[in-house]
């Protein structure tokens, strides 16, 4: 202690005199400390991992907000047209039944006509096909194939 | 966990808690103090490396601590005149005491805050002058002279506080 050199007996004496004083002890048990400061490292730890996963998460949002957007593509679109025919340019369909524009337009009336007639506004065609009696054909069916379907009116008409 | 030296921060608690507790009730209260305390060792525990000088850096920390939880309040004035006049233990009396333990913390209370809080750490401490340098940011000598009024002043409370416990005493030595 050389600093105590500085100080004259009387002060060492005091300052002896008052070390004797013995400070009280933190109400504080270690067990409660090193308790405490395991979960503070443990909600720090778990603060971190949280911190992490939104940051993950505002980042696939932003990605996702921020992607290039889709921009719009005009194709031309090459229509061979017929002479005479009444196909307009955009009503190309791939149902056989409207592979021909005559037929879609043929088969819409036919449709509409039945809805407002019932089956006699089906139209009686060439060939044997009686669609008024189809039970006939469903019992006895002589040849099949030679029986004309009322379809085939459609699709020959035009 | 080992610090230099082989010091655990266990032995370190046991060796330095009163003193910082001690030290941090120059600015809050008990309940305050405490606290502080234990934050500070938490930190130590959490941080996972003890501090090369652990004893100054514990100091330090307090100090801080201490500090800035006595600027949070906002009654800080009313804060510091209760801590002052805290009739709350700041010793363990004991029958073997040099110096009686409530006239110690009496006229200690009457001491200027920078007086008080040096010669608490020279005392009951046991820092040297160097360490108190390091954690008051005060210049040596600065320390040496406030150290050397504080003990002055505290002379002449306790044997103005002797005289008034024991009358018979002043009439006999005059």
């Amino acid at each position: 202690m050389q600093e105590n050199e500085s100080f004259d007996a009387d002060e060492i004496e005091l300052m002896q005199s008052l070390g004797s004083l013995r400070p009280a002890s933190p109400e504080v048990s270690e067990q409660t400390l090193w308790y405490q400061a395991g979960l503070h490292a443990g909600l720090r730890r778990a603060r971190l991992w949280g911190g992490v996963a939104a940051a993950v998460v505002v980042l696939a949002v932003g990605m996702f907000a921020v992607r290039p957007g889709g921009s719009t593509v005009y194709v031309d679109r090459v229509v061979v047209q017929g002479v005479g025919s009444s196909v307009k340019p955009g009503t190309g369909s791939t149902s056989p039944l409207a592979r021909s524009p005559v037929a879609s337009i043929d088969y819409l009336r036919l449709r509409d006509a039945v809805e407002q007639l019932g089956m006699d506004a089906l139209p009686q065609g060439e060939g044997s096909g009686d669609l008024s009696q189809p039970t006939q054909r469903a019992w006895a069916p002589q040849n099949p194939a030679a029986a004309p379907s009322p379809w085939d009116s459609l699709n020959t008409r035009g | 966990m080992n610090g230099p030296g082989g010091a655990s921060v266990t032995e370190l608690f046991r060796a330095l808690g009163p003193g910082l507790r001690l030290y941090a009730r120059q600015w809050v209260d008990v309940s305050v103090a405490d606290d502080v305390v234990q934050d500070v060792f938490i930190r130590l525990l959490s941080g996972g490396k003890v501090p090369n000088e652990p004893r100054t850096w514990l100091y330090r920390c307090v100090r801080n601590a201490a500090i800035s939880a006595a600027r949070s309040t906002r009654r800080r004035g009313r804060r510091e005149q209760a801590v002052a006049t805290d009739a709350s233990a700041w010793f363990i009396a004991c029958p073997e005491d040099r110096i009686d333990a409530h006239a110690a913390r009496e006229a200690m209370s009457k001491l200027p805050s920078t007086q008080r809080e040096i010669l608490t750490l020279r005392v009951w401490s046991g820092l040297t002058l160097a360490e108190i340098r390091d954690i008051t940011a005060l210049p040596t000598s600065t320390i040496h002279d406030q150290l050397h009024a504080a003990l002055a002043t505290l002379r002449a409370q306790l044997e103005q506080s002797c005289r008034k416990t024991n009358p018979s005493t002043q009439t006999k030595s005059n």
